[in-house]
């Protein structure tokens, strides 16, 4: 009967899947391409049949063949960040500048505790700072300007004594810039174009989500 | 006076309402076929005037809407297909009075909320399938109740909780398909009274525990899948009675303990995977036994030991997988006997000596993967001497002398990774026309002769990367005019004459290192049109004048580095109109001039070099805006 037929030919089809054989890097890696629209082929070579992503176009690995850099700024992608990305234990260097990434920024991003480098700018990337981000003790780089971000600048990015650049210009965040940790060292070009920021927080004297 | 009793319109590209059928005209059907035609909207109430309907074939439309509750006033019916359309809802209350249904398929729909508990009256019921839907809650205990159920399929929905032990009840249950939902704990023991069951797929949720001995006892089994859970324990094959089992999948969990000598029962074993699992211990060598074997992949668990010989009896293996484990000794020469194979993994471990010359005799082989492993020697000249090689990685070893010849004649190589070996001999006679070639890498080796591809044959080239290795000649036109190249990664070899200009075309290409060569003249200002160009290495060449200023245009560079060449002239300011965020060096060359202050644009760059030059005048003021820098050397 055609009904017998047609369910083993198409759970033939469910049960056969795309034969990831990749690590647990490339299949995050592979988790979040299959969200993005990518009209260039960037990420054509990104292929979840390889046993490590270590070879795909714009991610470059270590010695141990843990994935250390993710390139793909100013490729034309669109689509949501993932949680995933969280799962690249060794990333240093996160560039997806210049693309369409919308959505919000996963806190999980907060655990990648090698990282160096955060690139986010000139996306539609909506949703506030993730407080998370105060864990990134080795980060230099951190650029989410251009964005739309909303909410206040997270009083625990204080901590973060290696940050050398901080960018959050033409957002739309609230609340006072935080004055402890390298804050003082940044220029008022890093937070410019936000016209809910009220300037620097007065600390004890006002909350510093005043005006969020 | 006749009476109609059938109506079949299937697959006559019929369109409309469902509703305005007539159907009160229709009180005497038996059977009503509407499937495989375009009909959209709701299954209304006026379809109760069907008092006799035993057959409704309504499936593979457009319907929507919910499943109208009069639809429990069809007493006699038997059949229900309504699979393929957009119905939502949940199947109603009233359905408990369909005692008589024998077949109820609603797959491919939106159905809702949860598997309702009036199939638990349904003793006829002998097929049930739901798949594919949004249904949710658990499955109900009084799913035992439809002591007749042959065939149960309630895959790729979101239904949770454990299986109810209740399905001890279902000894006529032959398919039970439960794939692809949130189904949590243990796979109940009574799974083991389930006598008749031919296929049990369980792949994709969250089952933990250990797989039930009492699976044992299954003398139908023929298909088995439990892949992609969170099943722990050991393999345990009790008994001989598993004897029908074919296609098995444990891959995706957290089994432990070795792979069981008495996997040789199961004699008709076709497809078995274990990969991805926590397994230890040695392949046993009874694997041999398994005749009928044709994919058998164990990679990335902890197996130790070496190849047991009695590998080469599978005659009719196609897939061999055993990469990433920590497998040693050598590689068997009985593994030239399998003379089916297709696909041969056995990267990621620890296999040394020499690789046996009967591997020349797999003729079928596609798919290489030595990756990585202690292997050393000669390959023998005409491994897989079938010339069907797609793929071939034979990187990280010891390999020695040339590349075999079969290699040059494998006209459908796609992927070539030889990287760190000991390869010697002319590369120039060591490929040929390879047209669907995508990725080669030959770094780190002794290869020397010219890079002359014969014109249009690897056209396909995406990655071309032979670092490290004794590469003379001219970098030819034929290397440059490659349309798909993304990566040109050659430095460290002897290549000289002129960049050529023609580079200029190679609009995808985003990496570029031609370091560590003898190039020499000047850089092309074509280099200008690389709109895709993130990384430039010419450093460690014989270059001379200056930096093209056309180089502006190559907007995307991220890190330039000329280092150690004969570079003159200023240093080209219009540099920082670019974002480079990494590095910039132009040191030892004999740039002259003042250090352009437009450089201080640059305030994502890392590490500014233009020491060893004969640069004068003072640092500019702006450069203490470069806030980004860690490594800044001036000297």
């Amino acid at each position: 009967m055609a009904s017998l037929l047609l369910p083993s030919l198409l759970l033939l089809l469910l049960a056969a899947p795309l034969a990831i054989s990749t690590n647990s890097e490339g299949e995050a890696l592979h988790a979040l391409r299959t969200r993005l629209s990518d009209p260039r082929g960037v990420l054509q070579s990104w292929d979840p049949t390889l046993v490590n992503p270590c070879t795909w176009f714009h991610v470059t690995c270590d010695n141990h063949n843990h994935v250390i850099r993710v390139d793909l700024g100013n490729s034309n992608i669109s689509g949501p960040l993932g949680p995933e990305l969280a799962q690249l234990k060794h990333l240093q260097y996160l560039e997806l500048y210049k693309n369409n990434f919308e959505g919000t920024i996963p806190e999980e991003l907060g655990d990648l505790k090698n990282l160096v480098s955060i690139d986010l700018y000139d996306n539609n990337l909506h949703g506030s700072i993730p407080k998370s981000f105060g864990k990134l003790k080795t980060l230099r780089f951190m650029r989410l300007n251009n964005n739309k971000l909303t909410g206040s600048i997270p009083r625990e990015l204080a901590k973060l004594s290696n940050l050398k650049v901080f960018d959050v210009s033409n957002n739309d965040l609230c609340g006072t810039i935080p004055v402890d940790g390298p804050f003082p060292t940044f220029s008022f070009q890093s937070f410019e174009n936000n016209s809910r920021l009220n300037g620097p927080e007065l600390q004890g004297l006002v909350a510093y989500d005043f005006g969020c | 006076m006749a009476t109609i009793t059938k109506v079949q319109l299937g697959q006559l590209e019929l369109q409309g309402k469902l509703e305005t059928l007539n159907f009160s005209a229709l009180s005497s059907l038996r059977v009503l076929n509407l499937s495989d035609n375009n009909f959209h909207g709701p299954i209304s109430e006026a379809i109760s005037a069907l008092s006799k309907l035993n057959i409704l074939y309504f499936s593979t439309n457009s319907l929507t809407g919910i499943i109208h509750s009069k639809v429990g006033n069809l007493t006699r019916l038997m059949t229900l297909m309504l699979f393929e359309n957009q119905i939502s809802g949940s199947i109603p209350p009233s359905s408990e009075k369909l005692m008589n249904l024998n077949l109820v398929d609603i797959f491919m729909n939106f159905l809702v909320s949860s598997i309702p508990l009036v199939f638990g009256n349904m003793t006829k019921l002998n097929f049930l399938y739901l798949w594919r839907n949004n249904l949710t809650g658990s499955i109900p205990h009084e799913i035992g109740n439809m002591v007749n159920l042959k065939e149960l399929d309630i895959s790729g929905n979101n239904i949770i909780g454990s299986i109810p032990s209740n399905i001890v009840k279902l000894t006529e249950l032959k398919y039970l398909s439960l794939f692809v939902n949130q189904l949590y704990g243990s796979i109940p023991s009574e799974i083991g009274n389930l006598v008749n069951l031919k296929d049990f797929e369980i792949s994709t949720n969250q089952i933990t525990g250990p797989i039930p001995q009492s699976i044992g006892n299954l003398a139908m089994l023929e298909i088995y899948y439990l892949d992609n859970n969170n099943v722990n324990g050991a393999i345990l094959i009790k008994g001989g009675n598993l004897v029908n089992l074919r296609d098995f999948d444990l891959s995706d969990n957290q089994i432990t303990g070795p792979i069981p000598h008495n996997i040789a029962n199961l004699s008709k074993l076709k497809t078995f995977y274990l990969n991805n699992n926590n397994i230890n211990g040695p392949i046993p060598s009874e694997i041999g036994n398994l005749v009928n074997m044709r994919t058998f992949v164990i990679s990335s668990n902890q197996i130790t030991g070496s190849i047991p010989h009695d590998i080469g009896n599978l005659s009719k293996h196609e897939t061999f997988g055993l990469n990433q484990n920590n497998i040693n000794g050598f590689i068997p020469p009985s593994l030239g006997s399998l003379k089916s194979i297709t696909k041969l993994t056995l990267a990621y471990n620890h296999l040394s000596g020499l690789l046996p010359t009967e591997m020349a005799n797999l003729a079928s082989l596609n798919y290489l993967d030595l990756f990585s492993n202690n292997l050393f020697g000669n390959l023998p000249p005409d491994l897989a001497k079938g010339s069907m090689l797609l793929y071939l990685a034979l990187g990280y070893n010891n390999f020695q002398g040339p590349i075999p010849i079969s290699v040059k004649n494998s006209t459908k190589l796609v992927r070539v990774r030889l990287k760190r070996n000991q390869f010697t001999g002319d590369i120039s006679q060591s490929f040929g026309i390879h047209p669907h070639l995508g990725y080669i890498d030959l770094s780190f080796h002794r290869l020397y002769g010219t890079l002359s591809p014969s014109r249009g044959s690897c056209l396909n080239i995406t990655s071309l990367k032979i670092l490290y290795n004794r590469i003379s000649g001219k970098i030819p036109l034929e290397i440059v005019q490659l349309p798909k190249l993304h990566q040109l990664d050659i430095p460290s070899n002897n290549l000289a004459g002129k960049i050529p200009k023609e580079l200029g075309k190679l609009s995808y290409l985003y990496l570029l290192n031609m370091s560590n060569n003898h190039l020499s003249r000047i850089i092309p200002p074509e280099i200008g049109d690389l709109s895709s160009l993130e990384a430039l290495d010419l450093s460690s060449n014989n270059l001379s004048g200056k930096i093209p200023m056309q180089l502006q245009n190559c907007t995307k560079l991220n890190s330039l580095k000329l280092r150690s060449n004969e570079l003159s002239g200023d240093i080209l300011s219009q540099l920082g109109n670019l974002n480079m965020h990494e590095v910039l060096d132009l040191s030892d060359n004999l740039f002259t001039g003042e250090i352009p202050p437009q450089l201080s644009k640059l305030m994502d760059l890392q590490e500014l070099n233009l020491s060893h030059n004969e640069l004068v005048g003072h640092i500019p003021n702006s450069f203490q805006f470069m806030i980004g820098l860690t490594l800044l050397d001036l000297s």
